[in-house]
């Protein structure tokens, strides 16, 4: 037994509930606490700051968790700031959509003018308005910080925690690793399912051994953790993170083989070399690791690896449908058979996620017919745990 | 169908032309689960073996986007990224050229990257 992998577990892992009363959680009452009591009281990942890189640049985010809109600018002075995506005078929305670069926001219904920075700089005919204050009808600002090019946003008007306080041990952990790569593709999709048995897909290895079981039939564990247990778990106030453990004998076949020929290894193949690698990266230098699956509580995901990351958001639309954003990104391709080795991969793992989305509707489906009330949650899905623990401390469930 | 303008090299892969040589990661996607097994095994049996001199000739092109490439590069680099979209049922010896049980991926949105 000694050379099984036991999984080192991190923080305060005894008073997790393990047995989740679920089916409660699916009704419309609950989703709206959700919204109320944990999004609009959480920092929130909704862009990246190189979406927009010159002063002036922009870019429309909507929010269906909200049923609002919001636009993030990156102002003269070069602060990238989300305002509410709304013309002050009659409500219009103030950009359709998209993105780009301009030094003047027009409002196309009455020609209302604001800067990058949300000031009210022109209105048309001024003078016929009695009693204006410019001031006062700047653009509505919400809280934006940003973290390592994510900007965040927290809609209540005064956060209890700044951002760094809210990522606490993330913030320091991951400087400059996100500049290493670049986006090589992405999938977006609305499923029909509450977004938290959407996330709880993500973030254990339980179920690898299984679902994954022709695609990646054997990029976890093998010989020495045949159950695949994760060798590192932490649990912070209120994100996780764990490490996946890597097969040493995964079997590669011949097209993965040439792709390895011509660029470097990429799940499900991996190289555990930590050069440059921040310290968040594989933080328990595990030697047979694989990559690292961090939830930033509560709707965001990042997979590290360290020749790629995977960026995951789930945003609720309502107590039974969720939008999925997923990002992939890899190393920067010096040529075009770096390129094609990075293709093989993310065609494979395109696979792979078709898979992990294959459970949830059908979770969905019976979970809310109330055939079961409650799901059992193993040392191997601890984050599970982990995730409700908090979800219920922010919505004062005891 | 019409052949496929290639470099001289590789003008015996012509006869696959352009709905082998597919340019976005969602058409090479569709190509293959759409496809039967015998099509996307005779594309790859025949392309396969050819790979690692495809890519030997594209690492010695300077343009390390594919859309900017020459049309005859630009189609080689597009088919060997459409053989590798069907190795996937060939290596893993799946029942047809898609995994029986998946999210539709019909309902996937597949967001355009630049470079790609």
């Amino acid at each position: 037994m000694d050379d099984i992998t036991q999984s080192v577990f991190k923080g305060d892992v005894a008073s997790n509930p393990r047995r989740v009363a679920i089916a409660e959680r699916l009704t419309p009452d609950f989703f709206a606490l959700e919204r109320d009591q944990v999004f609009r009281k959480s920092w929130l990942p909704i862009a990246r700051a190189s979406e927009a890189p010159e002063k002036g640049s922009y870019v429309v985010k909507d929010l269906p968790t909200f049923k609002t809109s919001l636009i993030v600018i990156r102002g003269t002075d070069d602060i990238v700031r989300a305002f509410y995506n709304v013309c002050t005078h009659r409500g219009n929305k103030l950009v359709r959509g998209g993105d780009g670069c301009k030094q003047r926001f027009a409002c196309g219904f009455h020609g209302w003018i604001f800067s990058p920075e949300g000031e009210l700089q022109t209105v048309t005919d001024e003078h016929s308005f009695l009693d204006l204050d410019k001031a006062k009808l700047a653009l509505r600002a919400v809280n934006t910080e940003v973290w390592e090019d994510f900007v965040f946003i927290h809609l209540d008007p005064n956060p209890k925690e700044s951002l760094k306080d809210w990522l606490a041990e993330f913030w320091g952990g991951y400087t400059d690793y996100f500049a290493n790569f670049q986006q090589v593709t992405g999938y977006k999709l609305t499923v029909n399912c509450n977004w938290n048995l959407a996330i709880n897909s993500f973030t254990e290895g339980y179920h690898t051994l299984y679902i994954h079981r022709n695609t990646m039939p054997d990029y976890q564990g093998g010989k020495i953790n045949p159950q695949r247990h994760r060798p590192f778990l932490e649990l912070l106030k209120r994100h996780h993170r764990y490490s996946a453990p890597a097969n040493p004998d995964h079997n590669v076949r011949d097209t993965e083989a040439l792709a390895w020929r011509y660029g470097r290894k990429l799940i499900p193949a991996f190289d555990d070399d930590l050069t440059g690698m921040p310290s968040g990266v594989n933080p328990s230098k595990h030697k047979n690791w694989a990559f690292d699956v961090v939830q930033f509580f509560p709707n965001m995901l990042l997979l590290f690896g360290n020749s790629w990351y995977v960026e995951m958001h789930f945003w609720p639309l309502n107590e039974n449908q969720c939008d999925v954003i997923m990002a992939v990104h890899h190393y920067k391709a010096k040529n075009l058979g770096e390129k094609l080795s990075q293709e093989w991969s993310l065609s494979r793992g395109r696979s792979v996620i078709l898979e992990d989305l294959n459970t949830l509707e059908a979770q969905q489906e019976m979970l809310s017919s109330g055939a079961l009330t409650h799901v059992q949650l193993s040392q191997q899905e601890m984050s599970l745990q982990h995730h409700y623990k908090v979800m219920n401390e922010m919505l004062g469930i005891a | 169908m019409a052949a496929l303008e290639l470099p001289a090299t590789f003008q015996d892969l012509a006869h696959w032309g352009a709905e082998w040589s597919l340019d976005s990661e969602k058409a090479r996607h569709f190509k293959r689960v759409y496809s039967d097994f015998a099509t996307v095994k005779g594309f790859f049996d025949e392309v396969n073996p050819r790979m690692d001199a495809i890519i030997g000739y594209l690492n010695t092109l300077n343009i390390i986007d594919p859309k900017q490439l020459a049309a005859p590069d630009r189609n080689l680099y597009y088919l060997a990224a459409t053989c590798i979209e069907m190795s996937h049922p060939i290596d893993m010896k799946w029942r047809g050229t898609d995994i029986d049980d998946k999210f539709p991926s019909e309902r996937l949105h597949f967001v355009d990257v630049a470079g790609r």
